[in-house]
């Protein structure tokens, strides 16, 4: 990949908990504009990646951190964090829409960021939602509580309140694991549809959702130790039909995991 | 063929309905009791005059000469709440906000349990420091003609304090019942960890906070003894001490409360009901207010 | 994206940026004053704790009082008189007076001699003063600069005082022949140092006459104040307020002086501890054989308030902590220790000693203890039992964990409906009405006293226990307990009519279906019932409790008031908790005991309650909590008697808790100092509370958690 190519680059990177080190020296190059899928058998440290990049790590006191990690060239620590965050959003296992009407969930973070205008406004929830494949649903009764709604639809909600910052990238964790077939369904053809203007990064238990869904996968590995590696980064299609590492095969073919 | 055990379990649950439905008895009590005690004085003297009449003034043996004017001490009673909570509330909620998204571990562990001992602290005790140290305080603060210390501001203030632990306890309870994904929601959107306080978590919070306040109005209100240490027992109706009008918190007056408490005892005939009169008004008052409270805590929780 | 489209995006991410500016700063300023916020809240809160503490400290190492037996005389002479000539007497009075006419007892061993004074080892030492009413000028002024210098200090040590430490030289040359007189009053301490003085100066001023005049250091103050006289004499420091009245008056430190103990001469002993001689004089000690001496009833002899001599004895001896002070200062651990000592000892007394009536808040607060535990016992026998009663039934039998009783619900026949309104429409016309005349007021109280009692006959003949003619008896009984008692005999003469009356609809067969529209409606009256009355506020419950149990049930101020009262007022919190705590218990322990065999109630008392009882007790703590803390509710039911019960079951004494005590001692007795101790007794037996509070919580959400 081109330089211009990369949105995000992981150098060096480990984390720690206290004394225990998390993750361990990882190095990884994310394309932009592309769908990333991170798998790997649980407790390897998959979600806890994915929270590097924006940062919500950050919350947890006894969190500590080595090697760089970089958004098109800049160091995200070094970075507002806040501003960060706008720019890079996410969605989380468990639809979490705010206590407040569909409306406001989605007109929650433009608001935020100073917008008042109503105009406006009401032009981004529009686009957002319909960005999430929520509109239609939705566009007769925005003032309902967004906990009204279904867990699929809660989910797009989530999906169209991120999308209503406009970020460039969106990480997902496990975003359909708490979801019907269905819904599921929904979100990986949404996931498609978004990676045309988002770069995304989608945390996953799934693989075949994994191979259904995405351009890139990376497979963490964790042992006894409980300190997770990246084992192999490729192309989705190479890393699940000829893996270079025998770990990664092993996991791919259901050995374990 | 009944076996004792069962026939046991009968009389049991006879003796353990009684005891639920003794709560009902008692309210019913209550309230039969106040009413009719004071029944005599509404009689007597008639509830407007009871009620709006400016001028307490109980002679035992000269009914005619006697005044039952309750109006001052609605007043007080008012205006000492009032003041409690215009100083107690916004310290109280942003001591919650505080101790519950800010605070360090290190200051919370020792702050709440300082809290929740004053929350425990008897009124009198209260009291006792407002009358040692706040009063002479107030009286050489202000050197007024007619200002002894004893007054609506020195009760405003020892009431604050008193509610204080209490909107803080609970306000800090309710604040950290939200459930984190808020926050992280919010934290993932790009707002600060001010707007998702402001934004999300108070809004979340509301009518657990809203109660706090409630509570706070009710101890507040119905808060006897410390009162009578520190407001001073005057029965004149209250008035600013000078031409100044905020010199009407330096002035001395009686709750509602007090007037009861500190004639109960000793009170015989029209005298004793216009006591009891007295508590029902403070307890209609106190309806009216947790009501309200209570309507627009239900408004607000539909919202949500 | 075209030249404009990059233009407007640039555009928005300038805004973006300094949006993000102004959101940064106000967080920062939010976070500022909430910061600011909490720590105004938090030094408030720890002030008032820490005013307590110190206020509360205060009085426990401070002045103890003097016994009221005490013969006080006026001066440091009579002093010396007195203690010479009667027999077993002990007193206090100034080195100045230490002759051969008293026995002089060492203090901790050490002798009150000029030299211990100066390196410390004897304790109780006071400064002298002079003070004139102005700047002094001319005899007056030479005067005391000769009194401050060295010449003027070999004097103040060749009359048994202690010297300042001073370098000044007198220079004799700036005396001038004086004239006039000059008049001098105050502490006896003082005077014979200043007749010595005046001696002197006499031979170097014959025409100078000195008219000096022992009465007291307050006296003495107030003189020179006044200007009443030239010197005024004082033993003591210049309190404050004196300061602030007499502006213009100096005041000259001239010598140090110490406060011997001196015995009748026949005593002896040689030496008493500190804390003995506090003992004495406090009246803690009265026999010489409890110190060592023969047996002897001890005169103590001691001066009055205005002394100078007395306030230093007052501060050193009758007090603690200037001597734990002194003996930080001087690195001596063992006046250290024995002060502490005797200060745990006072709080000790304070504790078991009754407290005395009348003005000064004298003696301890130990009957205030035992009123207040005898009130909890009773209270809690009468509140727990019928709250935890109220919530097994709430929670077990009509609630969440019971079901219903399995009758189908059939709906009533219309005319029951009418009975209902009508009895209702009754009730309203007779109360209103009733409110011009006592006979409605009776009548419609007793309809709605018969509307409860058909609910709880409805009620239990769903459960199966009465039959028509047990209800029948029952309504007879109780008409006639109405006869043997007639503080009751209105409300069970309603009750009784009533029960008569449905024992009649009983046998009609008309209760059942009652059953079926009461059943399921009385746990929410309940609840709402019990709402209703955890948000009465404290004042209503004495009101209520003063009519119906001191008034109207004839039990007057008494324990058994109280205690009923206080049954009301915890009430609310004893079902509450309970009823949390057994909701708590898994449904699994019940389904387990029952299919045993067991029955609903076996379960309940041998399976569920165990399981609850640490949210129980959590329950019935916050109950004692509230006991203990409330004032206004016992005031009018338990009276404020000083006299306790005279035993647990004296249910019909009056008393006084330790709330009621403060509230007398700063109302009646204006004794801050008593009810500082007491505000400390009090905080400690709520922090105690407290930690068994969350002690039971913890076992009981660890079970939640963890265990269970």
């Amino acid at each position: 990949m081109t330089a211009s190519e990369i949105k995000l680059e992981v150098k060096d990177y480990s984390l720690y908990y206290g004394s225990f080190k998390a993750l361990d020296t990882v190095n990884v190059q994310i394309p932009a504009k592309q769908v990333t899928a991170i798998i790997g058998p649980s407790g390897c440290g998959k979600s806890t990646f994915l929270r590097t990049f924006n940062r919500m790590n950050d919350l947890i006191p006894v969190v500590r951190t080595e090697g760089n990690v970089m958004m098109e060239g800049n160091n995200i620590f070094s970075m507002d964090v806040v501003d960060l965050r706008r720019r890079i959003g996410m969605v989380f296992q468990r639809p979490n829409p705010f206590p407040k009407s569909i409306y406001d969930n989605v007109a929650y973070g433009p608001r935020m960021n100073g917008l008042c205008d109503k105009a406006r406004l009401n032009e981004i929830v529009e686009r957002s939602l319909r960005g999430a494949v929520l509109w239609d649903e939705v566009k007769d009764d925005l003032g309902k509580s967004g906990l009204a709604l279904s867990g699929g639809q809660q989910q797009r909600l989530c999906i169209a309140r991120a999308l209503a910052v406009e970020p460039d990238v969106i990480l997902m964790d496990e975003p359909a694991s708490a979801l019907d077939p269905i819904a599921t369904l929904h979100i990986e053809e949404l996931i498609r549809t978004l990676k045309k203007d988002y770069t995304i990064v989608i945390v996953t238990h799934n693989m075949q959702q994994a191979a259904r869904v995405s351009d890139y996968t990376a497979f963490f590995y964790t042992d006894e130790s409980r300190t997770g590696i990246l084992v192999e980064f490729d192309k989705t299609k190479k890393i699940f039909t000829n893996p270079e590492d025998k770990r990664t095969e092993d996991y791919i073919t259901g050995r374990f995991g | 063929m009944k076996r004792s055990a069962d026939i046991a379990d009968r009389f049991v649950r006879f003796f353990l309905l009684i005891s639920a439905l003794l709560s009902i008895i008692i309210v019913f009590l209550i309230a039969a009791y106040t009413f009719k005690e004071s029944e005599l004085a509404f009689e007597e003297v008639g509830v407007f005059k009871i009620v709006f009449g400016q001028k307490w003034h109980p002679i035992p043996d000269d009914p005619a000469a006697s005044f039952y004017g309750i109006w001052g001490m609605v007043y007080a009673s008012v205006i000492v709440t009032l003041g409690a909570i215009i100083l107690g509330v916004p310290f109280g909620v942003g001591c919650a906000i505080f101790l519950a998204e800010i605070a360090p571990e290190s200051i919370h562990k020792i702050v709440r349990p300082a809290v929740e001992l004053l929350a425990g602290i008897p009124s009198v005790v209260y009291g006792l420091v407002g009358m040692v140290w706040l009063v002479p305080l107030i009286r050489t603060l202000v050197p007024i003609p007619g200002n002894q210390g004893f007054g609506f501001l020195a009760s405003s203030i020892v009431l604050a304090v008193m509610i204080l632990p209490t909107i803080v306890n609970i306000a800090e309870d309710a604040i950290r019942a939200v459930p984190d994904y808020y926050r992280e929601g919010s934290l993932a959107l790009g707002s600060t960890k001010w707007q998702t306080i402001v934004r999300v978590v108070i809004p979340a919070a509301r009518s657990g906070i809203v109660a706090a306040i409630i509570l706070g109005i009710g101890r507040a209100l119905g808060e006897t003894m410390a009162m009578v240490m520190v407001i001073g027992n005057s029965t004149e109706f209250p008035a600013p001490l000078t031409n100044n009008p905020l010199t009407l918190f330096l002035s001395r007056g009686r709750t509602l409360t007090g007037n009861v408490v500190m004639g109960l005892n000793y009170a015989a005939g029209v005298h004793r009901s216009a006591l009891f009169a007295t508590g029902v008004v403070l307890f209609v008052m106190i309806m009216v207010v947790n009501s309200l409270a209570r309507i627009v805590v239900r408004r607000w929780s539909a919202q949500g | 994206m075209n030249a404009t489209g990059e233009i407007a995006v640039r555009k928005t991410q300038e805004q973006v940026k300094a949006n993000l500016q102004k959101r940064h700063l106000i967080e920062k300023v939010a976070f500022g004053v909430l910061w600011l916020n909490a720590g105004a809240v938090i030094l408030v809160l720890f002030f008032v704790i820490f005013y307590l503490l110190i206020q509360g400290g205060k009085f426990f190492v401070g002045e103890e009082n003097l016994l009221e037996e005490a013969v006080l005389v006026e001066s440091n002479e009579e002093v010396r008189d007195e203690v010479a000539t009667t027999p077993y007497a002990i007193g206090y009075l100034s080195f100045g007076y230490l002759d051969g006419a008293t026995k002089t007892i060492k203090l901790n061993g050490v002798e009150p001699t000029i030299s211990n004074v100066e390196s410390d080892a004897y304790p109780v030492v006071r400064t002298l003063y002079l003070l004139t009413p102005a700047k002094p000028e001319g005899e007056v002024k030479v005067l005391l600069d000769y009194i401050q210098s060295i010449s003027g200090q070999e004097i103040v040590v060749e009359q048994g005082y202690v010297p300042l430490k001073t370098t000044e030289v007198f220079d004799s040359a700036a005396a001038v022949n004086f004239t006039g007189v000059v008049t001098v009053s105050g502490s006896t301490t003082v005077q014979p140092l200043m007749e010595k003085f005046a001696e002197i100066f006499a031979v170097e001023h014959p025409d100078l006459a000195f008219i000096i005049e022992g009465s007291e250091s307050t006296a003495g103050i107030k003189a020179a104040g006044q200007a009443k006289i030239d010197i005024g004499m004082s033993s003591r420091d210049i309190k404050d307020h004196e300061i602030r009245r007499y502006e213009d008056m100096q005041v000259f430190p001239i010598a140090y002086d110490g406060i011997a103990i001196v015995a009748h001469p026949d005593i002896p002993l040689d030496t008493l501890s500190v804390n003995q001689v506090r003992d004495i004089f406090t009246g803690n000690i009265t026999n010489w054989a409890e110190v060592g001496g023969p047996d002897g009833d001890i005169v103590v002899i001691s001066r009055d308030t205005a002394s100078g001599t007395w306030d230093g004895f007052e501060k050193w001896i009758l007090s603690k902590n200037l001597l734990i002070s002194k003996g930080f200062e001087t690195g001596n651990f063992r006046l250290v220790f024995q002060n502490v000592w005797a200060s745990v000892k006072f709080v000790w007394r304070f504790l078991v000693s009754k407290p005395l009536p009348g003005m000064g808040g004298l003696g301890g607060i130990s009957t205030t203890i035992t009123t207040t535990i005898y009130l909890v016992f009773w209270t809690l026998l009468i509140a727990t039992p019928l709250g935890v009663g109220a919530a097994i039934y709430l929670v077990e039998y009509a609630g969440e964990m019971g079901g219903q009783s399995g009758e189908e619900v059939r709906a009533p026949s219309w005319w029951w409906y009418v009975v209902i309104a009508g009895a209702v429409l009754l009730f309203i016309i007779l109360v209103v009405g009733g409110l011009l005349g006592k006979l409605g007021l009776v009548v419609g109280g007793g309809i709605i006293f018969a509307l409860f009692a058909f609910l709880l006959i409805g009620v239990l003949y769903g459960e199966g226990v009465p039959r028509w003619w047990v209800i029948v008896i029952l309504g007879v009984v109780v008409l006639g307990v109405g006869r043997f008692l007639p503080s009751v005999c209105m409300v069970s003469d309603v009750a009784g009519v009533v029960f008569v009356l449905a024992g009649g609809l009983h046998f009609a067969g008309l209760l059942h279906p009652m059953v079926n529209i009461v059943g399921p409606n009385v746990v929410p009256v309940v609840r709402f019932a019990v709402e209703t009355l955890a948000g009465v506020p404290s004042i209503i419950f004495g009101l209520f409790g003063f009519a119906l149990f001191v008034t109207a049930m004839h039990l007057q101020l008494s324990m058994i008031s109280g205690a009923l009262a206080g049954a009301c007022l915890i009430l609310p919190t004893i079902i509450r908790t309970t009823e949390e705590a057994l909701l708590t218990v898994p449904l699994s322990y019940r389904e387990g005991s029952l299919a045993l065999g067991a029955t609903k109630w076996q379960t309940n008392w041998q399976v569920v309650l165990p399981a609850a009882l640490p949210g129980i007790v959590t329950g019935v703590i916050l109950g004692v909590g509230r006991i203990v803390s409330e004032t206004a509710v016992f005031y009018v039911t338990l009276g404020g008697s000083i006299h306790p019960p005279s035993s647990l079951f004296a249910l019909g004494e009056q008393g006084r808790t330790m709330v009621l005590h403060l509230y007398s001692l700063m109302m009646d007795a204006n004794a801050p100092d008593p009810a500082m101790g007491t505000a400390i007794v009090l905080i400690v037996t709520i922090i105690f509370i407290n930690l068994g509070i969350n002690y039971f919580s913890s076992r009981l959400s660890r079970r939640l958690s963890g265990k269970a």
